[in-house]
Order: structure tokens, then C-alpha cells, then sequence
């Protein structure tokens, strides 16, 4: 079965060319737009017992920001596991170590490109 | 998915986050410390600079990204939104819109714009001081740092592990399946250490229109002979170089390879090109789609699934009871009706899927109307009703123009300076009103303002000196708007830059006629002027009725017909200057025959004798004599105009349910052609003084 990757960014352009990037790198890809739906999908995802591999999160979104979504996750042991990389557009250190502090495992600098996100990928999910 | 694809992803992206921001900025004018209001402009422009990078918009990404920090400062400072910045942000608004549209290749007109815009943001950064935790020198002002820094970052922690770093050159023989070769040399390489960088990029290697050559930035251990020996062994690879090199030196050795390689391998430097016109394409194909509400397509399939069902049933039916009883032939027919209803339905949900809502177009239209009071020193509040009215897309992009055309009137020639109002009694600010909503199969739109009102001194002054009106001869409601739609009529007494240089209302009409809608004007001096355009729900199907002068079969509007009746002989009188007229209920109703405007010969030439369709268009009515009324019929339009051009009081043709081909009549200039008609070939314009235009 194909690894899962859990996308989650307000921004239709960023959902798609992840997807579109991950598909390709032999992922299978389930997407959210904001926090609060990315919480009720991993709900839905547990009760099928089909955890991601990994989530990729953006900081910045509406409804629940990248910040509190990742400390909801961590705060279930069910996805203690799960590598969480924070997407970001602003390489200040503040937010990195807002996102660390919040339990993610490593920060994805927008514009990704193909290369660099499937290594980062292979690197957790491996 | 093909990069074309993502741009039109992108670029509807960043168009509804445009609009939001808009829709902000003019809220935020009103309540300039709205913190939640510039929450959602920072959101906006923060998920445009993401995307920008994405898709590949440099510029749009940089200008921004450089937007997003001055509405953190503003955040952070907590005072508000200034007028300068607001006015900043507009202009912002504008260019990055023009960005999008041009896909960034700016002509030097938008390299100069966006190079003042950009000065400008700058300047305003740098009031706020370096103390401002926002302005960072370093931060942002080259997208591709980031990246850059990315792979630096990658590259300090394996060698930090204390890995090598080798730069690797790898040539394939031509002719061969260069992205398989590549792919098979990636895969071994992965296996052997970790890939920091390939140049050409994945994406290009993997097209077979790729260069024969590639280099790769490879983070392993030691055992530099190994990794050549597993490339070599590779099928079809022609050589192999591989370098140890300083991590430090490994970005700037490893640029030169893309300066050196890209441009020099015939099929890489074709690579951006391709690229290019794909983004061109994407701005073409965008125009044609839209985004449908999943909700809607569910309905139109779930109706073709009962259509189908049905239309089986029908068939089953038919061949069961070939030549059977009566009964068996009724609940045929019964069958065939529920077809009939299932279609229609079906019909009308697929034309609802076309349809948008006007809210965005009135947006813009809101924005326009703050601009151009701006620089008139006027000052106006536009007041909004029926943002979720939706229509057709082609009505609404057709429809932009003469509705801009509208509101500049109303806010050049409607609306009074502030002082003027005062002294008039009335609040400083003036109300521009748009409005939009559904009535009796049409869409109606009202756009108008509580200004001055039309001036009709300044109207007959105007008709009587270029001679369309007698001298002291009454002046008609309906007269005076009969004069300001005609081509070259302008009431304005200084030519504003704006409006009023006498080509416009005529404009407005005609491509408001050429939507098959109608335009009314309705004034009051002192209290304000209000466009009234009444527009059909689409373009393309129409409900008619079929009738019949002489050989001839024609369709009318459904629409436009308000009732038929038959006179007795003797009922239609002729009037001396007025031509034929029917009195109906009291009312006074010109007449004549459709034979007579076409030119058709006729089963009847007397009113007595065939049937009168009584013709409506706004507030004119108009007998028409025509043959016989075969039915009703909802036909789809095929435009003729691309083979023809504009044939007057003709709409278009279509094909009916008995296979004829059929001509549908334009109303209004049927009514046109009718005063012409009825005036002997004289100018219709002349007989304005009569009160009968």
C-alpha cells in the first residue's frame, strides 16, 4: 500500500502542486484546507485505521492556524508518531522555533519544489 | 498536471483573494481600525505570495510578500489603517491584478508602475525604521534565497554529519530514453547517498524533450569510486565526472553548472519556452471556465439518470404496443410528457451551472465608483442589494461594460460636489445604489445615484439647437429618454474627462440590445437619475412563440408579448401623423403590420383579419398584425451575426421541432423599424418634437 501523506494549507495553488508533487514521488495524498478540518479528516482517518506517514502543515490559515493544529495532534498519543513538517513562507526563526515548540519535527520553506519535498519527505518517512 | 494547469489554479486563487482584499479596503475606509478586517487582507496576500511561488510569479509573489509586511507592521501597531496606505493598497490591488493578467511578462509600462509602486513600499518601510521586527533586510527581497538557503541548509547538515558532497556531470548517448536513463541514474544515486540538488530540475529530466546531460549535487559517504562505477554501469550513459567539493563551494560550483549546462544543451534551453506559451494558454482557457458548486452537477445527473429511465420506458412502451389500443397509446403519451418535463428540468439545471453570481462584478464597480469620486472631490457611499443574484457568465462579462459606463455617469453627472449638496440640503455624501434581482424571467439591474437628476432645461436647449426638437414644443418623459440614448447627445456642460463627450448612452444601449435586454431611465430633478436594465437569464434559450405571415414562420420572444386579440374591422384607425393606432382598453397603441416591416406577402393586410400580438418593450407597446399563431416553442438561438452581421429586428435563427429552420425577431429594433415604418422613410429622429419617438 502507498505510504499516506496529510496535506494541510488554505491555499488551493499549495494543495495542489503538494499533491501533485507527492502523487508523483509514489505518495498517496488526502488534503484540508484549515485546522479544524484537518483535525475532523485524522478523525476520520483513525476510525478507518489508515494513519498518515507524515503531515505537512502550513502556519499560517484560517479557523485554526498550523501553530494550535500541530499541538492538537501532538496532544493525542494515537499521532505521537506521525512526523509533522510546518510550511512556512518566512524564514524568521521565531516562527520555526514557534513551530518546534508546538511538536513539529522540521519546517518546509515555500516555494517547494519536487526535489527538495520528496527528499525531505523520504527523509522522515523512510 | 500540467504547470498551465496549477497557473490556473493559482491564478483564480489569487483573483478571489483580490476581491477580498478589495472588498476589505473599502470596508476598512469606513472603519480604518477594523483589526479583523486587516486580518483578512494579511491572510489574503500571505496565501497570494504562496501560491505566486508556486506557480512561478516572481513579481506578483514579491510585491506580496512586501504588502503582507506592512499589514503586519499595521497589526502590530494596532492604530489602524492610514489613508495614505489604504490609497497604497488600492493602487497595489490594481498592479498585482495587471500582473496576473499579463502572467508578469510586464511591458514596460507595469515594470515602471510596479517600480514606483515598489519604491513607495519601501519608503514606507523604512519610516516605521529597522527597528520594526518586520523589516528585515534579508527577508524576502529575493524569492529564490529562500531555496538558496534551503539547499544550504541541507548541504551544512550532511556534511556536518560528515557526509561528502561530490558534484556529479552525467552525459547520456542521444536518441536514447533520456528520462528513463535519468530516472534509473537518480534511483541508483538515491541509493548511494543523498541527492541535494539535479539540475535540469526533475520535472524537465523526466520530459523526453530534455539535454542529454544532467549534474547533481550529491551528499554520501566515502567510496567516490563506487558511485561512478554504479552510474557507468548504467545502459546508455555516455560519461561520467564526479568531484568531491567543498560544502561551502558546492552552491556556487554547482550555479556555474547551470549556467554553463542550461543554456548550452539544446533541449534544456527549449525547456522554458514550452513553459512559457503554457502560461499564455492558461490565461486563454481561464476566460471559458468556472467553478461549479458540486451540489449543482449533482442535480443535472441525477436528472439525466431519471432521464434515462424514463426514455427507456418510452421505448419499451412503444414497441409493446405497436399499433395497440387507445389506452395503450395514452400512457405513451403520458410517458413522453414525463420526458419532456425530466428535459426541461435537466435543461434548466445545466443553464444554472453557468450561472455566477454579480457580486464580484459590483465589487469592482463599488472600487470604481470610490476612484472616480476621489478625483472629483466628491464624496459618495455605495450602497449594495443583491450581491447573490446570479447569471449567466457571457451576460455577466458582456453586461461589465455599459454598467461601467452607468456608474461613471452617475458619479460625474449625478452626484454634486459636497458643497453644492449642503446648500442644496442634502448630506455631503452622495449614494451611488446598485442593485440587482429576478423578475418575471429576467434580470433586472438598477444603478443610481441621488445627484442632481437630469436637467431637462439642459436637455431641450441641447435637442433644439441641434435641431431634434421644435421650439417651445412639449418634452415628453418618454422623449427625453429617447434623446439622451441617441448617439451624440450629451447634456454635459464641461466635458469632464470622465464622461459626457457625447458618446456613451448610445453605446450603452446598444450592447445592453445586443444582450436582448432593454434599458430605462427614470429622473427626478434635484433627487437623482436611476438606469434601470432589464437583461434575459441567458443567452442561448429563450422561450417563443411560432407564428406565420404568408410562407413565413417567425418566432417572438415569449417575453415580449403581453397579450393577442383580434379587432373588428373599423377598430384600427389612422391617425393623422401618427400613422395607424389601435385603442385597447383605453389606451393608445401603435399598429402595423410584421408583413410590412419585412416585406412578406400576406394571407391578410386588414387588421380584421389575422391576429394582433400586442409587443411590449419597457414602457412601449405595439400592435402587430401577423397571419396566424401556431404555438409555443422554446427554441435554442444560433447567432448570425458572425455570418451576417447585425440584421435589424433580427435576433438570431433556430432550428424548430419540425425540423425548419426559423427566424427569431429582435424586439426593440422591430419597434424601431416599425416607427420608421409608420414615418415614411423620414428620420425617426426628427418627430422627437411630437412626443410620439
Amino acid at each position: 500500500m502507498k505510504k499516506l501523506i496529510f496535506i494541510v494549507d488554505d491555499s488551493r495553488t499549495i494543495r495542489t502542486s503538494l499533491q501533485y508533487m507527492l502523487e508523483r514521488g509514489g505518495y498517496e495524498v488526502v488534503a484540508a484546507e484549515n485546522g479544524l478540518e484537518a483535525i475532523q479528516q485524522l478523525e476520520k482517518l483513525t476510525e478507518a485505521t489508515r494513519l498518515p506517514s507524515m503531515i505537512i502543515a502550513d502556519i499560517n490559515m484560517p479557523l485554526m492556524d498550523g501553530i494550535v493544529l500541530i499541538k492538537n495532534i501532538r496532544e493525542q498519543a494515537v499521532f505521537n508518531a506521525i512526523p509533522i513538517l510546518a510550511l512556512t513562507t518566512e524564514h524568521r526563526e521565531q516562527k520555526k522555533l514557534a513551530g518546534k515548540a508546538a511538536g513539529a519535527s522540521g519546517w518546509l520553506m515555500k516555494p517547494v519544489k519536487a526535489e527538495q519535498l520528496i527528499a525531505v519527505v523520504e527523509k522522515f518517512v523512510k | 498536471m500540467l504547470d498551465s494547469e496549477l497557473i490556473n489554479i493559482f491564478l483564480e486563487e489569487a483573483e478571489e483573494n483580490l476581491q477580498a482584499v478589495e472588498e476589505g479596503l473599502l470596508m476598512l475606509e469606513q472603519q480604518p481600525a477594523d483589526g479583523e478586517l486587516i486580518n483578512v487582507l494579511f491572510r489574503a496576500m500571505h496565501t497570494i505570495k504562496g501560491g505566486a511561488g508556486m506557480a512561478g510569479f516572481a513579481q506578483v509573489g514579491y510585491l506580496a510578500h512586501q504588502l503582507e509586511n506592512i499589514l503586519a507592521r499595521i497589526q502590530q501597531d494596532g492604530a489602524g489603517i492610514g489613508e495614505k496606505e489604504l490609497n497604497l493598497f488600492f493602487s497595489a490591488t490594481d498592479l498585482l491584478r495587471k500582473l496576473l493578467k499579463e502572467q508578469e511578462d510586464a511591458g514596460e509600462v507595469l515594470a515602471g508602475q510596479l517600480a514606483g509602486l515598489l519604491q513607495s513600499l519601501e519608503q514606507e518601510a523604512a519610516q516605521h525604521g529597522p527597528a520594526d521586527p518586520f523589516i528585515d533586510p534579508e527577508e524576502g527581497m529575493d524569492l529564490g534565497a529562500f531555496v538558496e538557503n534551503y539547499d544550504a541548509a541541507k548541504l551544512k547538515t550532511a556534511s556536518d554529519g560528515g557526509a561528502t558532497i561530490y558534484l556529479v556531470r552525467v552525459s547520456l548517448r542521444p536518441h536514447c530514453f533520456k528520462a528513463i536513463r535519468a530516472y534509473m541514474v537518480l534511483e541508483a544515486t538515491a541509493a548511494f547517498g543523498e541527492i541535494i540538488k539535479v539540475t535540469p530540475s526533475t520535472t524537465v529530466l523526466e520530459q523526453e524533450s530534455s539535454g542529454n546531460s544532467f549534474a547533481m549535487l550529491v551528499a554520501g559517504g566515502s567510496g567516490t569510486a563506487a558511485l561512478q562505477k554504479i552510474i557507468a554501469g548504467i545502459s546508455e550513459v555516455e560519461s561520467v565526472q564526479l568531484h568531491a567539493v567543498a560544502p561551502a563551494e558546492a552552491l556556487r560550483l554547482f550555479a556555474a553548472d547551470e549556467l554553463v549546462e542550461l543554456p548550452t544543451t539544446e533541449g534544456v534551453t527549449a525547456a522554458p519556452a514550452p513553459a512559457a506559451a503554457s502560461k499564455a494558454a492558461g490565461s486563454d482557457t481561464l476566460a471559458g471556465t468556472i467553478r461549479v458548486d458540486t451540489g449543482k452537477l449533482e442535480k443535472i445527473l441525477d436528472h439525466v439518470a431519471e432521464l434515462l429511465i424514463a426514455q427507456s420506458r418510452v421505448k419499451e412502451l412503444a414497441l409493446k404496443n405497436k399499433g395497440a389500443s387507445r389506452f395503450a397509446e395514452a400512457s405513451l403519451a403520458d410517458a413522453f410528457q414525463e420526458v419532456d418535463k425530466i428535459i426541461r428540468r435537466l435543461q434548466e439545471d445545466v443553464m444554472n451551472a453557468s450561472m455566477v453570481p454579480i457580486g464580484a462584478t459590483f465589487l469592482r464597480f463599488q472600487r470604481l465608483a470610490r476612484d472616480l469620486a476621489k478625483e472629483l472631490g466628491k464624496e459618495l457611499e455605495v450602497v449594495i442589494s443583491g450581491r447573490e443574484t446570479e447569471l449567466d457568465k457571457k451576460v455577466i462579462e458582456q453586461i461589465a461594460d455599459p454598467l461601467q459606463h452607468l456608474i461613471r455617469n452617475c458619479v460625474d453627472h449625478g452626484l454634486e460636489k459636497p458643497e453644492t449638496r449642503l446648500a442644496m440640503g442634502k448630506p455631503p455624501q452622495g449614494i451611488i445604489t446598485l442593485s440587482a434581482f429576478h423578475r418575471e424571467g429576467y434580470i433586472v439591474m438598477e444603478i443610481g445615484d441621488d445627484g442632481r437628476g437630469i436637467d431637462l432645461d439642459a436637455v431641450r436647449a441641447k435637442a433644439e439647437e441641434k435641431g431634434l426638437l421644435e421650439r417651445g414644443a412639449p418634452l415628453s418623459e418618454e422623449a427625453v429618454q429617447q434623446l439622451l440614448f441617441m448617439p451624440g447627445f450629451s447634456t454635459a456642460k464641461e466635458i469632464s474627462g470622465i464622461s459626457g463627450r457625447g458618446v456613451g448612452l448610445d453605446v450603452v444601449t446598444n450592447n445592453i440590445r445586443k444582450l436582448r435586454g432593454s434599458i430605462e431611465l427614470f429622473s427626478a430633478k434635484g433627487q437623482g437619475t436611476k438606469f434601470v436594465i432589464k437583461l434575459p437569464l441567458t443567452l442561448a434559450i429563450i422561450d417563443g412563440m411560432l407564428i406565420r405571415v404568408g410562407q413565413e414562420r417567425l418566432i417572438i420572444p415569449l417575453t415580449a408579448i403581453s397579450e393577442f386579440i383580434r379587432v373588428r374591422p373599423g377598430e384600427v384607425r389612422q391617425v393623422e401623423g401618427k400613422g395607424q393606432i389601435l385603442s385597447l382598453r383605453k389606451e393608445y397603441i401603435t399598429y402595423t403590420g410584421l408583413y410590412r416591416i419585412l416585406g412578406i406577402t400576406p394571407d391578410f393586410t386588414e387588421a380584421s383579419g389575422g391576429t394582433l400580438v400586442i409587443l411590449q418593450d419597457g414602457r412601449k407597446k405595439m400592435a402587430l398584425l401577423v397571419d396566424e399563431i401556431i404555438g409555443q416553442e422554446q427554441v435554442v438561438i444560433k447567432s448570425i451575426r458572425e455570418h451576417l452581421g447585425q440584421i435589424p429586428g433580427i435576433a438570431g435563427t433556430t432550428i424548430v421541432g419540425d425540423g425548419r429552420v426559423t427566424i427569431i425577431l429582435d424586439i426593440t429594433s422591430l419597434f424601431r423599424l416599425a416607427r420608421q415604418e409608420t414615418d415614411h422613410g423620414r428620420p425617426a429622429a426628427k418627430k422627437c418634437g411630437s412626443g410620439d419617438c
